[in-house]
């Protein structure tokens, strides 16, 4: 059997996209297409390692092996992307990866009351007795960015050298809470995974649910979406601009952005909305609100002469983040690095290609392949724009017929939307109406896997600057 | 394409016009550490906004510090994962005599959606006594704000029940 180009050993199709394998199929598959296609994404259970890869033509490949007395072959050794999933995997279910790239703890730091929390048989930890991660130079509550990320590093001729980090400090147990609730019941929770995705998180779940249960969606309310994806990419691009300008001494610039982005909370809560857009996209009824089209307006009339403002002002700070956590071009694709980051770094793949009703006509392809700090605050000014032109797209022809594929129900779903941070992907398994199984795919995972390497050469006042630049949100990984 | 003098003139207008005016109070200047304690981050993020100059958290009597040292009052977002709370422990041991705790949104609060679990202990409400709680998921920059001003003068906070009754309750 054959997907795009690349031929898949014998195994049983359980969803649209996913494939069972042998533990045979699955080495041999890793090892012959290492090259064909990229890997977004790895998790693991107590049952099924899974893999999740895009192949040409950005379709989606889960392919799963079972995990058989706990163990699996590692996926690591041939796409170093799956590090930080065999890692959590391990923390939170108690499985191993066989030759993994790297077996130590991600998530349990020694805090947590159980061990292998999620598996059948979690083990009662005594407090006080868990196994501590090495202690960071830089504590997690202290980087420039908002969320939990410890950095350790060595100082060599005054700059960083083997730089690590941790994310475990930011561990809720979102999944834990999830597994077993309705799809409404878990709605808030989603909602409020990540910062960096409000928007982006609850509607990959959403898109994954719909795919389940084969649901297809009223055509405003796929258009309401998509309304909403832009604004917060908006948002989003306006607070890491922001704080990129204010690590590097821009302090106009930065003051310029964080007015555009209060001015544009403001418009949010005027038309009805939360400021952040929290809890906007709902999984029954409408998402945003019913006027969105005077909204939209609003927001091209208010935010547009302040982007301009923002661009024009911007281009006297560039020599400030050139060089700046540069990420290189071939990294980007061999960790499969999406967004900003990757879009900046000659990676030019947009998951809003994939969206039913996208109106391809706004989208530029704005790219660049520098990979520092100053190629991604451009194209994330280049991406705001582009967001102005796809939502005055969008109000022209709203609710416009669009190519829908019928699915069969099956259960089982696999949602992306496309956030200012990359893209978010959710793997549903639903079994009587709950969430037997919930998977989530953000952005920083496959970054957390190069994060070191790109920081690695700076000196230690340079990190606050490179961290923002790259508009790190550790919570929707960390979960 | 403007010339950059006349770009920088033009911003720099702009953001005296949109300057916001402070909420004037009595008394001494309060100085704020903020902690993040494991959350969805949008707390911490609305601080962030807060600190910008689109809010005027310093001409209303307040100053962001760097250290817990130097702070009187301890801002804490996130519903205090196991992990945060021996680093949240070291920040408010580290505060000089008249310290304050201070909740800053619902998991800071009573954990919001994340309780007591393996890896989250469900916000201070559970661990402490604290001075103020400031409700919201996220409160908006404006809303921290005014709850600051409110606890600062000793009054009960308007934002919501918790601040009410969890304003002036702990001073160490």
């Amino acid at each position: 059997m054959t997907e795009g180009s690349v031929v898949l050993p014998e195994g049983e199709r359980v969803g649209l996209f996913h494939y069972r394998v042998t533990a045979e199929g699955w080495l041999h598959l890793l090892q012959q297409n290492v090259r064909l296609m990229s890997l977004l994404g790895f998790w693991a259970d107590e049952e099924w390692a899974t893999a999740l890869f895009l192949l040409q033509g950005e379709q989606p490949l889960l392919l799963s092996t079972a995990v058989v007395q706990g163990r699996y072959q590692a996926a690591s050794q041939y796409f170093p992307a799956a590090q930080w999933g065999e890692r959590m995997a391990r923390d939170l279910w108690g499985v191993e990866a066989w030759s993994a790239l790297d077996d130590s703890p991600a998530l349990d730091d020694g805090s947590w009351s159980l061990a292998a929390p999620l598996s059948a048989r979690p083990l009662p930890v005594s407090e006080g007795t868990g196994q501590p991660l090495p202690r960071c130079r830089i504590a997690p509550f202290r980087t420039a960015i908002p969320g939990l990320l410890g950095v350790d590093y060595v100082l060599a001729d005054g700059v960083m050298q083997q730089v690590e980090v941790q994310i475990a400090a930011g561990h809720r147990g979102v999944l834990s809470r999830l597994v077993g609730l309705t799809p409404q019941e878990a709605m808030p929770l989603v909602a409020r995974i990540s910062a960096g995705g409000f928007v982006a998180h609850p509607l990959a779940f959403v898109r994954a649910l719909e795919q389940a249960e084969n649901r297809q969606i009223d055509l405003r309310e796929r258009d309401r979406r998509l309304i909403l994806l832009e604004v917060e990419r908006l948002g989003l691009h306006l607070f890491d601009l922001a704080q990129t300008a204010h690590q590097a001494g821009a302090g106009l610039m930065a003051s310029l952005c964080d007015h555009a982005r209060e001015h544009l909370a403001g418009l949010c809560t005027a038309h009805g909305l939360s400021r952040r857009l929290t809890d906007s996209i709902r999984l029954e009824g409408s998402s945003g609100v019913d006027a969105m089209i005077p909204f939209v307006q609003a927001v091209v009339q208010g935010v547009a002469p302040r982007l301009e403002q923002i661009r024009q002002l911007a281009r006297l700070s560039d020599g400030r983040l050139k060089t700046i956590a540069t990420v290189p071009t071939e990294l980007a694709w061999d960790y499969a690095l999406g967004g900003v980051i990757g879009r900046a770094s000659g990676r030019y793949l947009d998951m809003r290609y994939m969206d039913e009703g996208v109106r391809t006509r706004a989208m530029g392809g704005a790219g660049r392949h520098e990979g520092d700090a100053w190629a991604r605050s451009r194209q994330r000014l280049a991406e705001s724009q582009e967001a102005l032109k796809i939502m005055e797209c969008i109000v022209a022809d709203y609710g416009a017929e669009s190519e829908r594929q019928a699915m069969p129900r099956t259960d089982e779903g696999l949602g992306v939307a496309e956030g200012a941070r990359g893209d978010v992907w959710y793997h549903v398994v639903l079994k009587e109406g709950r969430l037997a199984s919930v998977q989530i795919r953000d952005p920083l995972v496959p970054l957390l896997a190069v994060l070191g390497s790109v920081l690695e050469g700076h000196e230690p006042e340079q990190l606050g600057l490179a961290l923002v630049s790259l508009g790190l949100s550790p919570a929707g990984v960390a979960l | 394409m403007q010339s950059a003098p006349l770009t920088m003139m033009l911003a720099f207008l702009d953001v005296q016009k949109w300057r916001p005016r402070p909420v004037r109070r009595q008394g001494r200047r309060i100085r704020l550490f903020t902690l993040e304690a494991g959350s969805c981050e949008g707390c911490a993020m609305e601080l962030v906004s807060l600190g910008s100059s689109a809010y005027p958290l310093e001409g209303s009597g307040f100053q962001r510090v760097q250290h817990p040292e130097d702070a009187d009052w301890l801002l804490v977002t996130g519903s205090v994962t196991r992990s945060c709370a021996g680093d949240l422990a070291s920040a408010w041991e580290a505060m000089p005599a008249g310290r304050s705790l201070v909740a800053v949104g619902d998991c800071a609060h009573d954990g919001g959606l994340w309780k007591n679990t393996y890896a989250t202990l469900g916000g201070l409400h559970a661990l402490s006594r604290v001075y103020g709680s400031i409700p919201g998921c996220p409160p908006s920059p404006a809303s921290i704000l005014q709850a600051l001003v409110e606890l600062a003068e000793g009054g009960s906070s308007p934002t919501g029940s918790h601040a009410s009754s969890a304003s002036r309750r702990s001073r160490q």
